[in-house]
């Protein structure tokens, strides 16, 4: 293995592990609120279409991710309201949200597109060493700078996040709620309100998290493009213990691991490539196996929170 | 001395459940104000109106003489109104210090000014004599500590009018001194206090004056000098308050259960167990005392196999106990009434039906060929019959237990757990919650019980029960047995400094 | 109150289906179809004839056999999500059997569905497992193994078991292939879906096993604390459902398939899931909203056909289902929601 080879093992890394860090990101803020979110795959497959759709319409990726966002947030409101308003059980809804969405963005595309089909490819966001102009082959200048603003957005969202549920009152208020909602509600927090706002922030974060997937990495849209990625990022919050950073940690391991996977299976090696496609996979699990029963994690989680209760 | 609140005509309704009932409530300023009454009397809701957490259906509440309407908890905080809840509103999983500026309104600025914030809390802990650690997790200090902490919280957020919701279940004799020191400090500036209790002693010491509730409804406001321990509690049960009406056993039978120095989780003083040993006879009825969280949780679920001690032995009707399972226990006929209803005893979305015969669809009463196909109709027999005996209230046996109201679940379980005649029978808290009726039916059943040859450890932190119905008494602290008394003629005054610990 | 309770549990999924359908026609006029006509086609091409009544129990056949996997599990409180991989497994132990072992006729369908049930039922106790023994989130785990198994599938098409150039195994030999009902599409593997399903219902409400696993899954500290083995039963709602899964794959490649290739099973774990959610669990309610979603899929081939509306609407009236019975059914337990009832029918009452 030359030093190529791990430098851009490295590079890919951190391109694989972007769009995990939205997504985990989404899962902790809604956890934070006391909702575990299992249907984060379906919120990123209809970001990712729209993003898709949008970017080749308008012909601007950054629109597209935009969009993204904001279909995100609009899908989940529909989740937001079934398990706060409705008390319906988190998990089962995020099912519900699993099997809706992907099947609408499915649909919207075989409607737009026709019958045909021919493959339609959108530009990529470019990154911002060529919008500065600078092409260096340096290692530190391509991992620095070669990399699309949406990198640079979501490390930048780890900062704040651990700023704000660490530093401000906001946040505290915030992880009240998701921890011991009844006592949040007797010092005047608005339960429901941070719930809302939660759900808010959860949908564009997946948005765009899938919105990545067709404007940063992938030139087209597919069925399945998402691939267990809204999963792993569950994985990744309780691999991370619910922090910002540790997060952080988690996804860029799985991103690794998708970036391993890929490489390995260019050097093939005679062993089918199918079996470089399971590394995230099977690392997912060795990993939940390994940290074992100490799941820590909001209390509040998963539990319906009734206002007038007997 | 001036008027600080005044609630007026109060009725709250559920439903058809009038919870509260035309209640006139009136305090000063600088006063401790009793609320007495036995459970279910409608304090909580009551309180809960005044905190914003409910609606009343009828009825004003006036603050220094002004209406006012009470929708939230955070409009109960503005208009100076703190509550220490019965079941602590603080967050396990942050400090102290946190838990106090949680919701904070009163100061600018996004970030926390910890330094600024901090000062303050100190400010005002002096002078309360509210000795609090700061950068502790609520999960390290002791309950004592956390309701300081609970009362710094309000006190933070200006609070006028305190309520203390029973604060002393849970505390022992040393700490509720400590409270009530606080609380006379805390009139003497000014403040007022609401206290809500139904153990006469604490009322008699502590109160300025005191209104007593009675199923929902007020019965009357009387000065403390003027009245009498015996006159409140007649006034609060409605009728003469007659001493226990059970005969006490003095010498039981051949032993059941017997615990010989047994362990488990040795070093925590809440949850665990250390050195215990004690035994339960056949015909006798054991009641355990102590304060709530001394290892009599840990207790139940080893002599019901659901936990396995780290050490000791266990003899189960002479042979001993190898393996722990709760399964293991049951075939032993022992029978169960867990401490949690809902959490540990029925399977709510389940019939009462279902419930009735839980642990028992293997036996060729209830199913053929050993569990290949369930007799529906037998199910169905026995389950009306038991309704009839235990005089279960429900619309229908196919109605979900969690629908039923304590009383009628405690005697599902009633039903399940005593019917087969067990050798012993361990009963935790098991008129927690409960009416006067249902009380006296959980009594009068774990006697008879008694009568038919049953050992019965009964865990009750409430006092007067285990007075009532114990042939001998255990009193546990910090997980350790600290002595065991004769159940008739018991030294009331020995046992109270045994269950703190002395 | 009985009975009420009953009605609303039924009540609900209906009236689902009917706003799902109401959108669907929005949709369909918006895409310039006149609904009826479109609605017209897809009943006819579901249930028109004989053979398309065949062709959608055919369609339904491996739908039952995830719905059941789904819905067992959940009565013991599990969540596999895995169905889709133990259906996988269950279909590549049973083609490997079915095309190397040499064996043919009944005695290999015999070999092939057992094998097949054995190896979805191994595949969920790994997930079980950890779950048990690690308390890991069943949900994660069963679905970073549905993605191992259809890769491994991959591997099994394009690699080991591979027939010529195209990516696809061999195909099973005629004589173990199941024999068709009455010549149409659909084969014994749709009896014998009817029958896992008859089984998982006597199980579930008609033996004492079945009833100490639903004590399980509602409530598992109140059964364990009255004696249930409840780590055994969790292990064994995995084995079961991924069996049922299994058992699934292998009729479907007996059955419809013959060979794997490429999108062999893809979405079916998902599928099984809604099924079992609005069938609210009930095994026979879960038989009937397969064979229901069935019908929608092959019927709106011929409403592609006929109208121009593409297939896929079916699939967003599916989802439209589940969003809205899942909600519905949180809604009506709402007190809320129950004391608006109790106002409705106490005005009826006075009136009558």
């Amino acid at each position: 293995m030359d030093q190529s080879f791990i430098s851009n093992l490295i590079l890919a890394s951190v391109r694989m592990a972007t769009p995990l860090i939205f997504l985990a990101l989404a899962e902790l803020y809604s956890q934070r609120a006391g909702l575990v979110h299992i249907g984060l795959e379906g919120l990123a497959a209809i970001g990712s279409l729209v993003g898709f759709l949008v970017s080749l319409i308008t012909g601007s990726p950054l629109l597209g991710v935009v969009a993204g966002a904001a279909v995100g947030i609009l899908v989940n409101m529909i989740y937001a309201y079934a398990t706060i308003d409705l008390c319906a059980e988190q998990t089962v809804y995020g099912m519900a949200i699993n099997i809706f969405a992907p099947a609408l963005a499915s649909f919207i595309y075989r409607v737009y597109f026709g019958a045909g089909s021919e493959l339609v490819q959108v530009s990529l966001m470019t990154s911002l060493s060529s919008l500065l102009n600078i092409s260096s082959e340096s290692f530190l200048v391509k991992l620095l700078l070669d990399q699309t603003p949406m990198v640079y957005l979501a490390y930048g969202l780890v900062i704040f996040t651990a700023i704000y549920f660490n530093k401000t009152k906001s946040g505290l208020n915030f992880k009240a709620v998701g921890e011991y909602p009844k006592a949040a509600a007797t010092l005047g927090i608005n339960v429901i309100g941070v719930k809302y706002g939660a759900s808010v922030i959860c949908g564009a974060l997946a948005g765009i998290g899938g919105a990545y997937l067709t404007t940063c990495y992938a030139t087209t849209y597919t069925d399945g493009n998402v691939a267990g990625r809204g999963f792993i990022a569950l994985a990744a919050v309780i691999f991370g213990r619910w922090s910002a950073g540790g997060v952080l940690l988690a996804c860029l391991f799985f991103g690794f691991c998708d970036a391993l996977q890929i490489r390995l299976q260019v050097s093939s090696f005679g062993v089918p490539y199918q079996f470089f496609q399971m590394i995230p996979y099977i690392a997912t699990v060795v990993v939940l196996a390994v940290i074992g029963t100490k799941q820590a994690g909001p209390k509040g989680s998963g539990k319906p929170y009734l206002r007038e209760e007997r | 001395m001036a008027e600080i609140l005044r609630m007026e005509h109060i009725t709250k309704r559920f439903g058809d459940v009038y919870a509260n009932r035309d209640i006139n409530l009136e305090v000063r300023e600088g006063e401790v104000h009793t609320l007495l009454g036995e459970n279910g009397a409608g304090k909580s809701t009551l309180m809960n109106v005044l905190f914003g957490l409910y609606q009343p259906t009828e009825g004003d509440i006036y603050l220094h003489g002004k209406k006012v309407r009470i929708d939230s908890p955070a409009q109960a905080v503005r208009l100076g109104i703190g509550m220490v809840h019965q079941h602590f509103m603080l967050v396990e999983a942050m400090t102290v210090f946190e838990n106090i500026i949680l919701g904070d309104r009163n100061t600018k600025g996004i970030f926390i000014d910890k330094e600024a914030r901090k000062k303050e809390i100190l400010e005002l802990s002096e002078r309360y004599g509210l000795d609090v650690e700061l950068d502790k997790p609520i999960t390290e200090i002791a309950v004592g500590a956390q309701q300081r902490v609970e009362i710094l919280k309000a006190l933070y957020r200006g609070a006028e009018l305190l309520v203390l919701d029973e604060p002393s279940a849970a505390l022992t004799d040393i700490e509720v001194e400590g409270l009530f020191k606080i609380m006379q400090k805390l009139t003497s500036e000014g403040k007022s206090i609401i206290f809500i209790s139904h153990k006469m002693r604490e009322v008699m010491r502590i109160s300025d004056r005191i209104t007593i509730l009675r199923a929902g409804e007020t019965v009357c406001t009387l000065d403390r000098a003027a009245t009498t321990g015996e006159e409140l509690a007649n006034l609060m049960i409605g009728r003469e308050l007659v001493p226990s009406h059970y005969e006490k056993i003095e010498k039981p039978g051949a032993p059941v259960i017997e615990l010989r120095s047994v362990d488990f989780q040795k070093t925590s003083k809440h949850n665990g167990l250390n050195g215990v040993s004690l035994t339960v006879g056949r015909g006798e009825i054991v009641g355990i005392a102590g304060v709530d969280g001394n290892g009599q949780s840990q207790l139940a679920q080893v002599v019901t196999g659901v936990l396995t001690p780290d050490g000791g032995e266990v003899d189960m009707k002479g042979s001993r106990v190898a393996q722990f399972t709760p399964n293991g226990f049951i075939l032993e006929n022992v029978s169960h009434i867990p401490e949690d209803r809902n959490k540990m005893g029925l399977i709510g979305n389940m019939s009462v039906m279902d419930n009735i015969v839980l642990k028992s669809t293997d036996t060729p009463e209830f199913s053929d060929a050993r569990g290949l196909h369930l007799k529906k109709k037998a199910i169905r027999s026995y389950a009306l019959k038991m309704q009839k005996k235990y005089d279960i209230r429900c619309a229908s046996i196919d109605q979900e237990a969690r629908n039923l109201s304590g009383g009628n679940q405690q005697k599902v379980i009633l039903a399940r757990e005593l019917e087969g005649q067990p050798d012993l029978l361990v009963a935790v808290h098991p008129t927690r919650g409960l009416d006067i009726g249902a009380t006296r039916f959980v009594h009068d059943t774990m006697i008879e019980a008694r009568e038919k040859g049953c050992g019965v450890l009964l865990i009750s932190a409430d006092f007067d029960e285990i007075l009532e119905v114990s042939d001998r008494i255990v009193v546990m602290f910090e997980g350790q047995v600290m002595g065991v008394y004769s159940g008739k003629n018991p030294p009331i005054e020995e046992i109270s400094l045994a269950m703190a610990g002395k | 109150m009985k009975n009420s309770g009953k009605l609303v549990n039924f009540l609900v999924p209906v009236i689902s289906i009917l706003l799902a359908f109401i959108i669907g026609c929005i949709i369909m006029a918006a895409l310039g179809a006149n609904p009826f006509t479109a609605l017209q086609a897809l009943c006819i091409g579901a249930f028109g004839s004989i053979r398309n009544v065949g062709t959608t129990l055919a369609r339904s056949t491996p739908l039952i056999f995830t719905g059941l996997c789904a819905c067992f599990a959940y009565r013991c409180g599990v969540f596999n999500l895995g169905g889709e991989g133990q259906f996988i497994m269950g279909s590549i132990v049973c083609c490997y059997i079915a095309t190397q072992s040499g064996i043919e006729g009944l005695p290999a369908i015999l070999l092939c569905l057992i094998a097949g049930a054995a190896a979805g039922g191994l595949w969920a106790l790994l997930a079980g497992v950890l779950k048990v023994y690690r308390g890991q989130n069943e949900m994660i785990i069963t679905i970073m193994l549905n993605y191992a198994a259809t890769l491994f599938m991959g591997v099994i098409y394009t690699n080991w078991l591979r027939e010529g150039s195209v990516p696809q195994t061999q195909s099973v030999p005629d004589a173990t292939k199941l024999s068709r009902l009455f010549g149409l599409r659909a084969t014994t593997a749709f009896v014998l879906a009817i029958l896992a399903g008859l089984l998982v219902y006597y199980f579930l409400f008609y033996t004492s096993k079945g009833f100490q696993l639903r004590a399980v899954g509602l409530n598992m500290t109140a059964a364990q604390f009255n004696g249930f083995a409840v780590k055994k039963y969790i292990l064994m709602s995995f084995v079961v459902s991924g069996a049922i899964a299994g058992l699934g794959g292998s009729a479907e490649l007996l059955g419809t398939q013959f060979r794997l290739i490429n999108g062999f099973a893809s979405g079916y774990g998902f599928d099984g899931v809604a099924m079992a959610l609005i069938g609210q669990l009930h095994p026979l309610a879960t038989i009937l909203v397969a064979i229901f979603f069935a019908a929608l899929r092959v019927g709106s081939t011929t409403m592609q056909a006929a109208t121009g509306v593409p297939t896929s609407v079916s699939d967003i009236i599916q989802a439209l289902v589940i969003v809205f019975t899942v909600a519905g059914l949180a809604m009506v337990k709402l007190p809320q929601f129950k004391a608006a009832m109790v106002k409705l029918f106490d005005k009826k009452k006075e009136v009558a």
